[in-house]
């Protein structure tokens, strides 16, 4: 224990100036690559999954070595320009996996398409090691909208929630921790350059959720001090309702990251997606509850007369 | 009822649901619905415009589905399913699809809505089977397209339709018909049709046509009736909507010498209020000039469906085991009692997901595996309650009982939050992340069940036992330095002065107290500072009041301490 014992006597409220450096920090990094990589426009900054664009992705195994170069002749000779070809590897190393974007194809185009590659390539599993994603515009432009009132509008239940159960202030110190982790997932996923697929709106949301219920322990321990310890500055009764909840939060944040870095290290290609936006989410999360939420909510707190005054008569017995 | 009886009452309950959810289960793998990310298929989606390219009505996707669901159980996919999804699309699923392409068209083309001449253009029929409708129709067919009808491939000018029971005279079976292709008119005609009575008071249907409707109808009903005059027979005609009959009217010459005019028309005949209801409706969406576009399309091979669920099992079940491990490693005994409930859950989760049924798709597995974090935790807010309780020198008994009510409130308002965004997300999102929020709804609801209800059964049980009443067994140890650390004095103050740690004490709340001076100073003055402040604050009233009541409880208490 006596290794961990920092953790109990650590000024948590006292180096949020610290705290807010740091995510500072990494926010900016992550909107920087957002403007650097959107040539301006930070919203372009991201890879964005087939779902948000307009195209047609199609995933095919064959069942011999190809060149990329070969399945790029295939794919142009039925007349598709401009073809974004990749190889996707799987974990073995022994599949020859290709995944093809181009243009929205009709069915009809497409089937041609499957027809030539196999005829020329031999698709694996007779054929069978073949998937396909058609999006076209409206589709990819509803995606986005409902994205963004699924987000918001989370966000305003989250503040009538945490409103009516603990006070506005908290609200705003949660709404501050949900900005901090969105800006954070969104600015690491520029950073990486990873694609930005429904999946990944979904797990965002799960981060609200989770962040946000890290959140309401801390606050719920705070709302149960606030009566006990009346005599105590403010901070420094966040500072004691963090310690006495930091062994769950920690625990917990390592028991939700284990089973989501196994989805990571295991899962698919779809899965590995979510799971990446839920480890820097569940990471991020669990750093804004005690370094963003409560901090805030600290700051508005003090203000009030009450705190004030306590805090003006610590401030002289210190002085004396 | 007392405690312990509840406790025991809880646990048969228990007991009896995870029966019930094995025999959902069992045996595994069949009873479990897979999305076809996980069994491969074909999922499409359309969007749906009047012809006018406006917003269709909230009406006419109604009936856009109802076409659509019928087009669908045409294919003879199982487990297909026809969803609206936002206000103007279509999202059709079909699991185990092989030709995509036949069956996006067959799906996406617009209603067809035909009246076919009886007389005129049916080639063969009634027959009871297609075999036998093809042979009767071999003598006026090309081999071509007989051949190309056998495969219930497309030919152009023909059409084979099935009349279901009780739509062909008083038909008991399916009938069969061939057509040539050539409808007298088509769905457009009709502005719209209702169920209405007439003069005895039987349901019949009633329609009206448009303008130009109203005349072609009139055309068409003038020659019936003038070739049912000179045959003396009355001449029927068949309307068919996508190649199933829905009725064959005749029209009655005597009646209607000239054909039926004025832009209205009514079908009577022995119908039900219902079936009157149901022609009325195909009618309706027969007219119905909505048109699909399909603007989302994907296709999964049954061999990355399979690979898929199997990543997925693995990521989840290793993800399970560490978490199991943990549990106990931190937890002890009160960890494998939290494992149990998680292996509870595991069963009645799967359970709930074969009974609804919910459809399994990848994303619902990633929620499944998030949802294990979700469970889980509910056990550690209280077990690290029922440690702080026991720190604080209540019995364990007594720890148990009120970690349990401390921990609940904490855990319900963090639990409603969750329940809260995953409700937004399956409002709002399209059916990928739908799976996901609905396994996340559902697996919180469950786990509030298991992760508390059932540990606190069966811990309150235990906690009659002897052995149960030992600190060590939750891996809390009095005197861990834990209560030192925050700045509390350890109950029995004696044992920690012993071990020369109280002026550590001292130290340790002074430390928390510079926090948030804000007022710029250097944290080693406000360190000095608040050594002395320490003594101006009242520390909390809490851990003197338990000091009495361990003092009480004796000698086993302080062995343990010195550990």
């Amino acid at each position: 224990m006596q290794r961990f014992r920092w953790l109990f006597t650590f000024d948590y409220m006292g180096h949020k100036k610290w705290y807010f450096a740091i995510s500072a920090l990494v926010i900016g990094a992550g909107l920087l690559s957002m403007f650097i990589r959107g040539g301006g426009n930070p919203i372009d900054g991201i890879q964005y999954g087939l779902e948000f664009r307009t195209g047609t992705s199609v995933s095919v195994e064959f069942s011999q070595p190809v060149t990329m170069a070969d399945v790029r002749t295939v794919v142009e000779e039925q007349g598709i320009r401009n073809p974004v070809i990749q190889e996707s590897r799987d974990a073995a190393g022994e599949r020859f996996s290709y995944q093809i974007q181009t243009d929205t194809l009709t069915p009809r185009q497409e089937a041609a398409l499957k027809a030539a590659l196999h005829e020329e390539f031999i698709i694996a599993d007779g054929g069978s090691a073949y998937a396909s994603e058609s999006v076209g515009a409206t589709f990819g432009r509803d995606v986005i909208t409902a994205s963004y009132k699924a987000v918001a509008l989370a966000l305003v239940l989250i503040l009538i929630y945490v409103t009516i159960r603990f006070e506005w202030k908290y609200a705003i110190g949660a709404l501050a921790a949900l900005g901090h982790d969105l800006l954070v997932v969104i600015g690491v996923y520029s950073l990486v350059g990873r694609e930005l697929t429904t999946g990944s709106v979904a797990a965002i949301l799960t981060i609200l959720g989770y962040s946000l219920y890290d959140n309401v322990i801390v606050f719920d321990r705070i709302r149960e001090n606030t009566p006990r310890m009346r005599s105590v500055r403010y901070g420094n009764m966040v500072n004691r309702s963090v310690a006495e909840t930091i062994v769950r939060s920690i625990n917990t944040s390592l028991i939700t990251l284990v089973p989501v870095l196994c989805l990571l290290i295991f899962g698919g290609d779809t899965l590995k997606d979510f799971a990446f936006a839920l480890t820097v989410g569940i990471v991020s999360g669990a750093y804004s509850t005690i370094c963003v939420a409560s901090p805030v909510a600290t700051v508005l707190k003090e203000r009030e007369p009450q705190y004030r005054k306590l805090a003006a008569r610590a401030d002289a017995v210190k002085g004396s | 009822m007392k405690q312990q009886n509840i406790h025991v009452l809880v646990l048969a309950v228990v007991l009896v649901l995870v029966g019930v959810a094995i025999y959902l289960i069992y045996p595994p793998g069949e009873k479990t619905r897979l999305g076809l990310d996980l069994q491969g298929g074909l999922e499409v989606v359309f969007q749906a415009k009047t012809s006018a390219g406006k917003m269709p009505s909230s009406d006419q996707m109604q009936k856009a589905i109802g076409i659509m669901d019928r087009r669908v159980n045409g294919l003879g996919v199982t487990e297909s399913q026809v969803q609206r999804q936002g206000t103007d699309q279509i999202a059709v699923a079909l699991p185990g699809v092989k030709d995509a392409e036949d069956a996006l068209q067959t799906i996406g083309k617009t209603a067809q809505l035909e009246f076919y001449d009886d007389s005129q253009t049916r080639i063969a029929g009634p027959e009871a089977s297609k075999q036998k409708l093809l042979d009767a129709a071999a003598g006026d067919l090309s081999k071509e397209d007989l051949e190309l009808l056998k495969k219930d491939e497309y030919v152009a000018a023909y059409r084979v339709v099935e009349a279901p029971p009780g739509v062909f005279g008083s038909n008991t079976e399916t009938l069969y018909f061939l057509y040539k292709h050539e409808p007298a008119m088509v769905g457009d005609a009709i502005d719209s049709a209702r169920q209405g009575f007439d003069q005895q008071g039987r349901p019949n249907v009633l329609i009206d046509f448009t303008g130009q409707g109203g005349k072609k109808f009139e055309e068409v009903t003038r020659a019936l009736a003038i070739r049912g005059a000179l045959q003396q027979q009355n001449q029927s005609f068949a309307i068919v909507l996508d190649n199933v009959m829905e009725s064959d009217p005749i029209v009655d010459y005597a009646e209607n010498p000239q054909g039926i005019s004025g832009g209205k028309a009514e079908i009577t005949g022995t119908f039900t209020l219902q079936e009157a209801k149901n022609l009325a409706l195909v009618l309706n969406t027969g007219a119905l000039p909505v048109t699909l576009e399909p603007i989302q399309k994907q296709q999964v091979s049954a061999t990355l469906g399979k690979d898929s669920l199997r990543q997925a099992l693995i990521a989840g079940m290793v993800g399970l085991g560490l978490v199991l491990i943990f549990m106990v490693a931190v937890y002890r005994f009160l960890g494998l009692i939290a494992d149990l409930a998680l292996v509870i859950y595991g069963i009645l989760l799967w359970g709930v997901f074969n009974a609804v049924p919910v459809t399994l798709t990848l994303p619902g597995i990633a929620g499944m595996i998030l949802t294990i974090g979700v469970a889980v935790d509910a056990n550690i807010v209280v077990f690290e309650r029922i440690k702080e309780e026991v720190r604080y020198g209540k019995s364990v008994r007594s720890a148990v009982s009120s970690g349990y009510s401390r921990g609940f409130r904490t855990i319900l308002d963090a639990n409603i939050l969750i329940l809260l965004t995953a409700l937004v997300l399956f409002y709002f999102a399209t059916s990928q992340p739908k799976g996901f929020a609905l396994t996340l709804m559902i697996g919180v609801v469950v786990s509030m069940f298991t992760a508390i209800l059932a540990t606190r059964a069966m811990l309150g049980i235990l906690s009659r036992f002897a052995f149960f009443n030992r600190g060590g067994l939750m891996g809390v140890r009095l005197g861990d330095g834990v209560l030192e650390a925050l700045g509390e004095e350890e109950q029995g103050s004696a044992a920690a002065s012993r071990r020369g740690r109280r002026p550590a004490a001292r130290n340790a709340r002074p430390a928390a107290d510079t926090a948030i001076a804000g007022d710029g100073k250097g944290a080693a003055e406000e360190a000095a500072a608040g050594r002395t402040k320490a003594a101006a604050e009242t520390p909390p009233r809490r851990p003197q009041q338990q000091r009495a009541s361990a003092a009480r409880r004796g000698s086993t208490k302080k062995r343990k301490k010195r550990r």
